[in-house]
């Protein structure tokens, strides 16, 4: 069968382009004016000593050898040291990667098994007052910029009503779960810690349903619409004359093929959420890569720039390249269009 | 004869789009009766399918209207009880397609979609728990749909039937996929058959195998077909009995040998003469096309086309149909009720133009 073909193939071509983002990355973070040897050092220190900084830093060589000591390292799992914290960027990443993959995972699960239903039902009543609905609420997460739906959130669902905490991403929990993968949620069920578990989930919902809102909203919008064209098609009519049911129609027969446009959206998504996180999670004081990353740009922190750059151009690259995956687990014939006979 | 398993009596039906309401059926009379095959043949637009669907009760409605009329099959009157029609159409009724590229879901195995039918027919509902089931591919009693449908796909000459099961379309020729259609209908073992054109989309020689296991499955478990077609050909092989369809209205009913021996209407004459023959390649046809049904012509609703229409007569008056000898019934002014069908062969030959049986040298009926 071709399913063996079809992954190494696109997960070679997912190297190339991992390349070709890494060069754009360092070359940009290079470029971008600001000195950053003297900004480390302060305005204080003398010509001599921002001198050997750079020389320390490697900054005074070509631009591709640069290039090169950097991927060297890269490969190593070095990503040089950070200005800021003084460790190992590779370090630092490792502490606060976690958090963010957690909180976009969790809000990229919801906006799937929300915006996914949302528009089916929406398709499948088009035009009547499911679809208007659907429609209406697209339309105001759309607008709603993620900062301001967060701040909304933690005042009425936080403060007013107390329901779940504002800020943080645990609560005064004793003992802590040991780190093991650095996802609480997965390391508290490791442990079997209860109360870690409970407390983190109440701290993850708030921001998870946030950063959620968009992509809710674009893929109901897009389901609906791949919804709408497939359930026209002859095979649809065919079954529903066999009197099969409407539900088995539209979940097991027209939804899976017109996921394949919904699976193009949330690749994209996935993107914007990773850029949304960093206001998210400045919000909610969630401590992810966000200020890290924020922190490393006003710095000047270069290392620790590309660093974030590099974890979060690399995650983009895997989702979609899970992305391409599931096509071919949605519709076989992706599969058989891999085979070149 | 005992009462016919199907009849439809003066059945229209109406369509509300932008332009207008289209009058697409205009008191459809049919019948078939039981272990009978009856053709319907009409050129593409004439109303056929929407016939078809509503004897199957998938009319889209909106836009489609019954305004008037009836349908029943064994006894039960259809249109009047919805839950009736669903019912009888599950337990009694299926349907062969006309596309075998695009009557198949692409993404199943060809199994998925027959074990579907084969369990959910009847029409019963399908809990959230239930379409889980299903999904993982956990249904009840699947050995024995698996079964019946490698035993269906075995009788439809597929070779290796039980991989054939697990293919998907894209893997099977368009001959193969019919043929999965076909038993596709026929797994629920139904009593009566719709098949909308189910050969106009295969090439010659598959089409006669196709039409052979049709013809050898209906006489043995003696079911009663309504096949709809436009080619007079296919019709001639499979039907006992033909009505043929113009602008939503069946201008002529007959066995099949009458039809094709002693054609009465003017658009039938004209139909036969359409088909290509071996001796003299041009058929003369029939000049025109189906008319706009927002505004479908008075009168009879083929005069403007017909090469025998009677001005006066024709465009004014409304048509109706004439029975004419033992069981042939014709829908035009030529012919008057209680005709001979001696009596009327003759007025055919000398006013209804299409086919003569002298070669035509100048230009055929001319103005009438």
């Amino acid at each position: 069968m071709g399913h063996r073909n079809y992954l190494i193939k696109r997960g070679l071509s997912t190297i190339p382009m991992f390349v070709g983002l890494s060069v754009l990355i360092f070359t940009l973070a290079r470029v971008i004016p600001g000195r950053p040897a003297r900004l480390a050092l302060g305005p204080r220190a003398s010509d001599e000593a921002v001198q050997n900084l750079r020389e320390q830093m490697g900054l005074d060589k070509p631009l591709w050898e640069q290039y090169f000591d950097y991927v060297g390292g890269v490969i190593q799992g070095d990503l040089g040291q950070s200005l800021i914290s003084n460790r190992n960027v590779a370090t630092d990443l490792m502490e606060y990667f976690p958090a963010t993959f957690e909180l976009t995972t969790l809000a990229m699960i919801i906006a799937v098994f929300v915006g996914v239903p949302l528009g089916v039902v929406a398709g499948q009543h088009k035009d009547r007052w499911p679809d208007n609905a659907s429609r209406l609420f697209s339309f105001f997460n759309v607008s709603l910029p993620p900062f301001w739906a967060g701040i909304l959130l933690q005042l009425v669902i936080a403060f007013q009503l107390g329901w779940l905490p504002a800020t943080g991403r645990v609560g005064d929990v004793s003992p802590m779960p040991i780190e093991t993968t650095g996802l609480l949620l997965v390391d508290s069920l490791l442990a079997f810690n209860v109360p870690a578990f409970v407390s983190a989930t109440q701290h993850l919902i708030l921001p998870a349903i946030t950063l959620s809102l968009a992509p809710i909203a674009d893929i109901a919008r897009m389901t609906r619409s791949s919804f709408i064209e497939e359930y026209d098609k002859d095979y649809v009519e065919g079954l529903r004359t066999h009197g099969i049911p409407e539900r088995l129609i539209a979940y097991k027969y027209v939804l899976r093929r017109s996921f394949a446009s919904s699976l193009t959206i949330i690749g994209l998504d996935y993107g914007f959420l990773l850029g949304s996180a960093f206001v998210v999670e400045i919000v909610f004081s969630w401590p992810g890569m966000a200020s890290y990353g924020v922190e490393a740009i006003l710095q000047k922190d270069i290392n620790a720039m590309v660093g974030v750059t590099l974890v979060v151009g690399a995650s983009f690259l895997l989702v979609n390249f899970a992305v391409d995956v599931l096509y071919g687990v949605f519709d076989p014939r992706v599969w058989h269009d891999g085979d070149s006979q | 004869m005992a009462d016919p398993i199907l009849s439809v009596d003066d059945l229209s039906v109406e369509f509300e789009t932008y332009e207008g309401r289209h009058h697409v059926l205009d008191g459809v009379d049919l019948t078939v009766e039981e272990g009978e095959t009856v053709a319907l043949v009409g050129e593409t637009g004439c109303g056929k399918s929407v016939t078809a669907k509503s004897i199957m009760g998938t009319l889209p409605r909106p836009p489609g209207e019954i305004t008037s009329g009836s349908i029943t099959y064994d006894g039960t009157g259809l249109l009047a009880d919805a839950d009736a029609h669903a019912r009888v159409q599950g337990e009694e009724m299926s349907m062969i397609f006309q596309d075998p590229m695009t009557y198949l879901s692409p993404v199943y195995p060809v199994g998925s979609m027959m074990a579907d039918v084969a369990t959910y027919s009847g029409g019963e509902d399908v809990s959230w728990l239930g379409m889980l089931k299903n999904l993982l591919g956990r249904r009840a009693n699947r050995g024995e749909i698996r079964e019946r449908s490698i035993e269906l796909l075995d009788r439809m000459r597929i070779p290796d039937p039980e991989g054939t099961l697990d293919r998907y379309p894209v893997e099977l020729s368009g001959g193969m996929r019919q043929r999965v259609i076909v038993a596709m209908a026929l797994i629920n073992d139904p009593t009566f058959l719709i098949a909308d054109e189910p050969t106009t989309a295969l090439d010659v020689t598959v089409q006669d195998q196709i039409l052979s296991l049709l013809r050898e499955r209906v006489e043995e478990r003696d079911l009663s077909m309504l096949y709809i077609t436009h080619n007079l050909g296919v019709a001639r092989e499979i039907a006992d009995r033909i009505c043929i369809m113009y602008a939503g209205e069946i201008v002529e009913v007959g066995t099949t040998e009458e039809i094709f021996d002693a054609p009465l209407h003017p658009y039938t004459r004209g139909l036969l003469d359409s088909i290509p023959k071996l001796t003299g390649f041009e058929g003369d046809g029939i000049d025109g096309q189906i008319p706009d049904y927002t505004d479908p012509p008075t009168g009879c609703r083929f005069h403007p086309r017909c090469p025998a229409a009677m001005a006066g007569t024709c465009d004014v008056e409304p048509v109706e149909s004439h029975a004419v000898g033992d069981d042939r019934a014709v829908a035009c002014h030529l012919y008057e009720d209680g005709m001979s069908f001696g009596e009327a062969a003759t007025v055919a030959e000398e006013e209804a133009g299409g086919p003569t049986d002298e070669p035509v040298t100048a230009e055929a009926g001319g103005e009438p």
